[in-house]
């Protein structure tokens, strides 16, 4: 069934749906609706669910971390700061195999404080051994919520998973959502049943202390983990997708790559004002295409490079950046192009930070730029305001 | 694709406004998609928000430059937002005014239909919330949805008494709008680009602002309602000095022939029984209101332990 709901009450009924026995939350903007929609559904008898108030999103994350580990299948969101806040607990929670599923709402972070969408946030938790997923639309993340749950919850990955969204301008936007069927949901996502819990009649220690003989190993395995949802991600999709005839594809999707000469690649919401753009340069008679990255970790490497095999110039968006260096994303594709012969010419953009727009006519420049083979200025921030600025080309 | 920008202020439900007209479009069948961009989130600041309708799915998130329709839900906005910038060559703009369309100050050229719709509103809903009653002037003026979808929407979103009255606010704008025949539009000429929008002072290194931002935001311009002080019966607490959000309220002491004739007036109410002598001493002491940044919130009149602040509405 569709109907026109806002983002995060999208959201909030796809985490009900998936029926978690904990949920614990701190607000923080653009991820408040989420867990007032929540709390509002357990406080309405609609969800049964312990709702577990706390007064920090470190201590919303120990939570979800304790709780889970007692074999209760566990939800949280939260946001910029909030994601920051939880930084040495979200490595506790992949360390320890904990399925726990997170919403991140993405928002830049701060100096200078900003409200607004990027994805600086969850970028900056790259390595805490967490899958993350980057949803384009509503109807997306509230699938991929679902789906998350069994990847994570999988006896091949055990590992946490945080489902990425833009927060306003997926948050906050109302727009038809198809919702998700219960009985469907039932049967596509069963009860959580752990092999390992916490459990006073047969009582064991998680978490516990690796000397340097161990801790390698264990490091290993987490690693592991995180390579077999490469394969396990586009299963789980494909499975969603008979259920409910919603198939994602897998870590990546193409656009009218087939006979695409220039790719652009993008995570998260701006891949569809991207695919419009694709279809206006199309009409114009350029053979442009696009990737949409779903999994940012694990890294699609094989993908991208089959995907961009044959091209002549790839571009690459990145909504972050790693101080000192270049966009995350765009290190990462170029990576994964080392060991081709004939990779195509990378091209790194920065942009969309804070919740600076990105419209179409800005798309369009980045191809000109890759079909020109263009001199990339002002180290990539390819919408920067010089005029603010007392600037000097170094 | 049709494409509606709405500009209103912060709590004047520009965003419900895009929401609304979202879930109408999707009751009539459409694809639509409704979203804010908010600038500062304090009662009263300028707001966005954007609503597309289109017969395919909607791919598109970047913010509207190039409207079909503009909405302004307050026509002071007009002075500082260049509410009309990109607005297509047969678009139309819906001002929130009991001004013509000639007297709202925007290019010749432009189709602007204007509504009195804070008068609809405060006469149907007793309130100034006009998001609901410009949402029925969108339906009569361009026909691209229907009125009983909006009716739906509001209703659904407003259950009972309060959804109702909207309704009627709604049905009463539709009906002017859809009397009044479009203009044929002049063909616009090239508009004067304004450079409200632009921003090009300089920053410094680090976010490091300089005070008294507060004195440049006239935030009088806000102001659909003024607090009208009881001088009489008010005791000199404070209450409303000290919580009023932008120190609108001024405290000033009389002095000479005008606090003699305060004093004076002051005895006469004594000797009537009307106050007592405690208040009589104080009769110099006047609260005074600071028009260009009282916005009109009312926290002075909320606060007023006598009640003896009254909301008026402002005569523009």
């Amino acid at each position: 069934m569709r109907a026109i709901i806002e983002g995060s009450r999208a959201i909030a009924l796809a985490v009900k749906a998936a029926r978690p026995n904990v949920v614990a939350a701190y607000p923080i903007t653009p991820q408040t609706h989420i867990v007032e929609d929540i709390s509002q559904l357990i406080a309405d008898g609609d969800l049964d669910a312990q709702y577990v108030k706390v007064e920090s999103e470190h201590s919303a994350m120990s939570v979800c971390l304790g709780a889970s580990a007692t074999g209760a299948r566990t939800y949280t969101a939260t946001t910029s700061q909030g994601l920051a806040l939880m930084h040495e607990v979200l490595f506790n929670a992949a360390g320890m195999r904990l399925p726990i599923v997170m919403t991140v709402a993405n928002r830049a972070l701060s100096a200078p404080l900003s409200i607004w969408n990027d994805h600086q946030d969850s970028i900056s938790e790259r390595d805490s051994g967490w899958i993350q997923i980057y949803a384009e639309d509503n109807t997306e993340a509230s699938d991929l919520t679902i789906q998350a749950y069994r990847i994570a919850e999988d006896s091949r990955i055990q590992v946490p998973v945080m489902v990425c969204m833009d927060g306003y301008t997926l948050t906050h936007t109302y727009e038809p959502v198809e919702l998700l069927e219960q009985d469907l949901v039932d049967d596509f996502l069963p009860p959580y049943r752990p092999a390992d819990f916490l459990n006073v009649n047969d009582p064991k220690s998680f978490g516990m202390f690796a000397d340097p003989n161990y801790y390698t190993e264990f490091r290993y395995q987490n690693h592991r983990a995180l390579e077999a949802a490469k394969a396990v991600i586009p299963q789980i999709s494909s499975e969603f997708g008979e259920v409910f005839d919603r198939d994602y594809g897998g870590l990546i999707e193409e656009y009218r790559c087939d006979d695409a000469e220039y790719v652009l690649i993008a995570m998260g919401s701006v891949v569809g004002t991207l695919k419009d753009t694709v279809d206006d340069l199309r009409d114009d008679g350029v053979r442009a295409g696009a990737i949409k990255l779903r999994s940012y970790r694990p890294f699609p490497v094989d993908e991208i490079r089959s995907a961009l095999a044959g091209l002549e110039a790839v571009g690459i968006l990145d909504k972050n950046i790693s101080l000192g260096f270049e966009g995350a994303l765009f290190t990462d594709v170029k990576a994964s192009l080392y060991h081709d012969d004939n990779a195509p010419k990378a091209f790194g953009f920065i942009a969309g930070l804070g919740g600076r727009d990105i419209p179409k006519r800005m798309f369009v420049k980045m191809f000109d730029c890759i079909r020109e083979d263009k001199k990339i200025s002002n180290s990539g921030f390819f919408d920067l305001n010089t005029q603010i600025l007392d600037f000097q080309e170094v | 694709m049709k494409e509606v920008r709405i500009h209103g202020r912060g709590g004047q439900g520009s965003v419900t406004a895009a929401e609304l007209l979202a879930v109408a479009a999707f009751e009539d069948g459409k694809y639509s998609q409704a979203f804010p961009f908010f600038g500062v989130e304090r009662r009263g600041a300028p707001v966005t928000a954007f609503t597309r309708l289109s017969d395919k799915k909607i791919r598109l998130r970047s913010q509207i430059y190039e409207p079909d329709y503009v909405i302004v839900q307050d026509a002071t906005l007009i002075s500082a937002v260049d509410v009309a910038a990109g607005l297509k060559p047969e678009g139309m703009v819906i001002v929130n005014s009991e001004k013509s369309a000639e007297e709202t100050g925007l290019d010749a050229g432009i189709e602007v239909r204007t509504i009195d719709a804070t008068g609809i509103a405060l006469e149907i809903i007793g309130r100034p919330i006009v998001n609901t009653t410009l949402l029925g002037a969108f339906a009569g003026a361009t026909g691209e949805i229907s009125i009983e979808s909006i009716k739906r929407s509001v209703l659904a979103r407003f259950p009972g008494k309060v959804g109702e009255l909207n309704v009627r606010a709604a049905e009463k704008a539709y009906q002017i709008m859809a009397a009044t025949e479009r203009t044929p539009h002049a063909k616009p000429g090239a508009r004067e680009k304004r450079e409200t929008h632009e921003i090009h002072e300089k920053i410094g290194t680090a976010a490091i602002g300089k005070p008294g931002t507060s004195e440049v935001t006239k935030t009088g311009d806000w102001r659909v309602f003024y607090p009208e002080f009881d001088m009489e019966q008010c005791t000199r607490c404070g209450k409303c000095l000290e919580n009023c959000p932008d120190a609108a309220i001024i405290k000033r002491t009389l002095s000479g022939k005008e606090a003699d004739a305060a004093r004076k007036k002051a005895e006469e109410l004594e000797k009537a029984g009307k106050i007592n002598k405690a208040a009589v001493k104080k009769a110099p002491i006047r609260y005074e209101l600071d028009p260009t940044y009282c916005k009109g919130c009312g926290i002075c009149a909320n606060e007023c332990p006598i009640k003896g602040i009254k909301m008026k509405l402002e005569e523009k």
